[in-house]
């Protein structure tokens, strides 16, 4: 086991919505990111993972639960002790055209973190902004250009400069790819890729899209509605998952491929409101494999297969395998 | 269990050739946006087929003028939007020539749309019964209780367990899956003959995306209209339509069946899309290459020539045409034979 980049433990986010409502958007999450790893959090909307990386960021304040970044408990920091940590965890944004200032040209752009990072001199600057160019497949042409004047992909590639220029130990990536077209996500997926396997930065990726965070995640935790529902390796979750919420996400992609023959899986109904949410297993009410034991308690997230975590009572009476047998409720998923 | 494969429909039953009258033809279509620095081109010479029966996705990254397509197929277009050129034969009737009166008779009852961001297309101050109602009065003369009950049986088609509790929401209190259902309620009202859903699932979660695009096959399945389908995503187009057509900077470029293309994409545009597309399945690592420089606005030749790993000369120069490379798989390419033969190497 590698030494701990990142460390969340049992997590809690209310919003309070007055009238005694909350939103529960994250209720006691917990996982960890070694240094140098990437794991992805994975989850439709509603399911809190935004509200995570915004607590890790300290962009919002936690309800309750503890952060602790390379050792130290960041949860317990005022902002202003907090603020020398910011240079050491950055933040890749979903729309790339909207996190970059219109009226700066993009050397500028790149210069500000470095500039309030204030370890060098303005030459010293400038060749890091040509090389952080470069280290994005961009060259020196784009120091005047203005953010209008690139693609998406271009403008991305830029967010991406940003975040890694003061050489963070964590970046936070939330939805970098969903708003760019197939093509250039691909490309994109490839440099974050070949960035962290260069200069070894944790990312925590942050995305509704399973088959993005493939490429470049080494694990995944997938939420629905505000907890952890299942934790492993990537590869071991796509070959087999074993939460019926992970099963019917992974079943949910459409692959290009017109005579794909795996079976479906798909849930019932509309992801319930954070508000709102189910009692028991949050996902009871949609899942064609719930047993009684699901609609009374939430299931506990064990370690039920070397590696995996699994918060689902069918999977765990079943050594990890969450499929219905003979005597269970009903066989056949609905179409 | 039931498996994706005969889930999405077969290529063997697809009218090919002149065997059968198409339902919409669009001829060598020009759109241009009207700007004071001048026009841009936004399409430039679109040629579609659309046959009875029959599902067929028309695939292009954003910009490519997919949603442009078929807002000018029903005449939607407004200035600084204009057609410049072409034809758009519904039933053999050229719709381009005919009146706003005359057109409102063909939309909603032999052509109907699906927009995306269902929400901001639904009246927010107006309940989901009231919406749906006037979209029912629009094409037939019936009475208070005749329209609500059909209203009724529309919501109750779409998938909505309790129909009656419905009538009195406003789009504000539904998901967004739900303001799909309510679109796709109101565009089959009048059971039109051809649905044009453009981007049916796009920002909806992909665990209700599945729902919305299960259920608009079929119920344009059990009602025997084709589909056109708009959509970025090749996933979607390979499970749920019978044809593809790429589009690329306003024409299309190639236009196959779904087997045939996802074995033999043969446009190296095509092909560049189907490459990002599969290396999400793949745990290798996409072969993708730099998109390049963008591309200009006026292209004599081929748009995708800056771009093209296989372009020659005369690429530059002139528009190459869309051309058979087998039957039913037309490519509009100088090289598309080459490469469909496998001579050159896209």
């Amino acid at each position: 086991m590698g030494e701990r980049a990142l460390e969340v433990d049992r997590l809690v986010k209310f919003f309070p919505l007055g009238r005694r409502r909350t939103v529960k958007a994250v209720n006691g999450v917990s996982f960890h990111i070694d240094r140098g790893e990437a794991l992805a959090l994975v989850g439709e909307s509603g399911s809190g993972k935004t509200t995570v990386g915004r607590c890790i960021l300290r962009l919002i304040e936690p309800t309750e639960g503890r952060i602790t970044f390379l050792g130290d408990d960041v949860t317990a920091m005022t902002q202003e002790q907090f603020r020398p940590w910011r240079r050491r965890i950055q933040l890749v944004f979903q729309e790339p055209y909207d996190s970059l200032n219109p009226r700066m040209r993009i050397g500028r752009i790149l210069d500000e973190p470095l500039m309030l990072a204030d370890r060098s001199t303005p030459g010293g600057r400038r060749a890091r902004v040509l090389e952080l160019l470069d280290m994005v497949g961009l060259g020196a042409a784009f120091l005047t250009l203005y953010p209008h004047q690139l693609s998406g992909g271009e403008q991305q590639r830029v967010g991406i400069a940003r975040a890694i220029a003061t050489n963070p130990d964590l970046v936070v990536l939330d939805e970098p790819t969903s708003a760019l077209d197939v093509s250039v996500r691909a490309e994109i997926l490839d440099l974050l890729t070949d960035l962290q396997q260069r200069l070894g930065f944790a990312y925590l990726f942050i995305s509704h899209d399973l088959t993005a965070v493939r490429r470049v995640c080494q694990r995944v935790a997938i939420m629905y509605l505000g907890k952890i529902v299942e934790t492993g390796p990537t590869d071991e979750i796509f070959a087999r998952p074993l939460h019926p919420y992970s099963r019917a996400l992974l079943s949910s992609v459409l692959y290009p491929d017109p005579v794909d023959q795996r079976s479906r899986f798909l849930l019932a109904g509309e992801i319930p409101s954070p508000i709102d949410v189910p009692a028991g297993c949050h996902l009871h009410p949609r899942c064609p494999w719930a047993i009684d034991d699901c609609a009374r308690d939430y299931p506990p997230l064990e370690e039920l297969l070397p590696g995996r975590r699994v918060a689902c009572f069918l999977a765990r009476r079943q050594n990890g395998i969450a499929e219905p047998r003979a005597d269970a409720r009903s066989g056949v998923p609905h179409e | 269990m039931r498996s994706w494969a005969t889930g999405s429909a077969t290529t063997s039953t697809l009218p090919i050739g002149n065997s059968v009258d198409a339902l919409l033809e669009v001829k060598d279509l020009h759109v241009d946006y009207l700007r004071d620095a001048g026009p841009v081109r936004v399409l430039n010479g679109v040629d579609l087929t659309v046959y009875p029966g029959e599902s067929l996705g028309v695939v292009g990254e954003s910009g490519v003028g997919k949603t442009v397509l078929v807002r000018a197929i029903l005449g939607l277009l407004q200035p600084p939007w204009r057609v410049t050129r072409g034809q758009v034969l519904y039933e053999g009737d050229e719709l381009l020539r005919q009146s706003e009166k005359e057109l409102r008779t063909i939309r909603g009852r032999g052509i109907a749309l699906t927009t995306h961001e269902p929400r901001k297309h639904l009246n927010p101050v107006s309940t989901i019964g009231a919406q749906i109602a006037n979209v029912v009065r629009a094409h037939a003369t019936v009475g208070h209780a005749k329209a609500r009950e059909r209203v009724l049986e529309l919501l109750g088609r779409v998938g909505f367990p309790d129909p009656e509790a419905r009538l009195t929401a406003y789009p504000h209190e539904l998901s967004g899956g739900m303001c799909q259902r309510v679109i796709i309620a109101m565009a089959l009202a009048h059971s039109p003959k051809l649905l044009m859903a453009d981007e049916p699932t796009a920002g909806l979660d992909v665990t209700i995306s599945l729902q919305v695009l299960d259920l608009m096959r079929g119920l344009v399945r059990d009602a025997n209209s084709s589909l056109l389908l708009v959509s970025r995503d090749l996933g979607v187009v390979a499970h749920y339509c019978q044809r593809v057509a790429v589009m690329y900077q306003g024409r299309i470029v190639e236009s196959a069946g779904v087997q045939t293309f996802f074995e033999r994409a043969t446009h190296p545009y095509s092909r560049r899309l189907l490459r990002a597309a599969t290396a999400a399945r793949d745990e290798g690592r996409g072969a993708t290459t730099s998109a390049g420089p963008r591309v200009a606005a006026a292209v004599v030749g081929c748009a995708y020539t800056p771009r093209c790993p296989v372009r020659v000369e005369r690429c530059a120069t002139e528009p190459p045409a869309l051309e058979p490379v087998a039957a039913g798989h037309l490519v509009r390419c100088f090289l598309g034979a080459e490469i469909a033969a496998g001579r050159v190497t896209v």
